[in-house]
């Protein structure tokens, strides 16, 4: 199966994946070689790319899934990363005022 | 006298030189930065046909103003937020005016502070973006879209700068919302979607919007950074034919200088002599 994650500022691709584990907004759920033609709303969530020995991990921002059923999954979205990339503050609000308080010591950060 | 044009044309020779090296240097700026913003481009458009993919796989019955077209219609102008490029930003502009002559739309959105002032009076501006960014973000064109859907607009047109080739950018007209869907999938009925209902469908028109506009602003950053690289190597050149020109002059000037003192020499010595 091949695998693609798309950002308006990268493109990742990975081929021989076995399944990839997501979530959308309903849940999470994975896919398998030859599945069904389907597209979903992403949520914020790690996609999980299982090799024959091996896998990737990626934090997606947003975005859909594309599965043509024909061995093609795209994972479209706004933003990529190794989850350990992301900062979490940047989704709890002003993600300078963040950086700020940590700068200076001050471990709470308030929305 | 001949010691003072001597001098004046000197000094011009000395500030078409400092001129020249200006132009020449930003045109090696913006070389550097279209080599940068050109390995992206291939990425951007890549995101767009992936997300072109998605969208036509899917029959839009959304009760959405993208959809059905139903709302305000607003002109959207993606022009450039600095100078120095030729003729781009205010043909953009031009191009835009004479568009809101002819069509009468009931909201401008402009992007980019050299073409603001073009607009500034213009009672229809809904909101003017001033120095969004550097390169295109996603995250602007989301704002962009965000206000859009505040303001209840339903039809768009964007004009934009399009990247004919390296030496021609030229204003562009693109007709953003109401989608218009092609009817000619046969593979879209086989679909699941996920979730099952309108925000499906909302969530994409929404996403679909963000992604061209986001394309559209990328294009004109390219040809913005092509067209001031031409006006800048256009800039060398005249400044390369000016100081050749000049020393020209300078020399003939000089030369004059020198005849005319010899000719004053030779006849003194000849007054001597006759004597």
């Amino acid at each position: 199966m091949k695998v693609r994650i798309v950002t308006p500022y990268r493109i990742a691709e990975f081929s021989d994946a076995k399944l990839v584990v997501f979530r959308t907004v309903e849940g999470e759920m994975g896919v398998l070689d030859k599945r069904a033609p389907i597209i979903a709303k992403l949520a914020i969530t790690d996609v999980r790319i299982e090799f024959e020995n091996s896998r990737e991990v990626y934090r997606v921002v947003d975005g859909f899934i594309h599965c043509d059923g024909n061995s093609n999954v795209v994972v479209l979205t706004e933003e990529m990363g190794r989850p350990e990339e992301f900062d979490p503050h940047k989704y709890l609000g002003n993600g300078v005022e963040s950086q700020q308080l940590s700068e200076t010591g001050s471990g709470t950060v308030t929305k | 006298m001949s010691r003072g044009k001597l001098l004046q044309i000197k000094r011009r020779i000395g500030a078409t030189q400092s001129l020249k090296k200006i132009t020449k240097a930003m045109e090696m700026v913006s070389t550097a930065q279209i080599r940068k913003v050109e390995k992206r481009l291939g990425v951007v458009r890549e995101f767009l046909n992936e997300t072109k993919n998605i969208v036509s796989q899917v029959h839009f019955e959304v009760e959405h103003p993208f959809v059905t077209g139903n709302g305000q219609s607003a002109l959207i102008v993606i022009g450039t937020d600095m100078g120095l490029c030729g003729s781009f930003p205010s043909e953009i502009s031009r191009a835009a005016i004479n568009l809101d002559r002819r069509e009468n739309f009931d909201q401008i959105y402009v992007v980019g502070a050299k073409i603001a002032p073009s607009f500034k009076k213009n009672s229809k501006v809904a909101r003017i973006y001033e120095y969004e960014y550097e390169v295109p973000t996603f995250d602007f064109t989301q704002l962009l879209v965000t206000d859009m859907l505040s303001n209840n607009v339903a039809k768009t047109r964007v004009v934009y700068g399009k990247f004919k080739n390296k030496l021609a950018q030229i204003p562009d007209v693109f007709t953003l919302t109401p989608f218009n869907e092609q009817k000619n999938n046969e593979y879209g009925d086989r679909y699941e979607f996920e979730p099952v209902g309108a925000d499906f469908q909302v969530k994409l028109i929404e996403f679909y919007a963000t992604s061209v506009l986001f394309s559209l602003a990328f294009e004109t950053k390219i040809s913005e950074l092509y067209a001031r690289q031409n006006s800048m190597r256009n800039a060398t050149e005249n400044a390369e034919d000016v100081v050749k020109q000049l020393t020209i002059d300078y020399n003939k000037v000089r030369q004059a200088s020198i005849t005319q003192e010899l000719i004053e020499i030779v006849t003194g010595a000849d007054a001597l002599k006759e004597r």
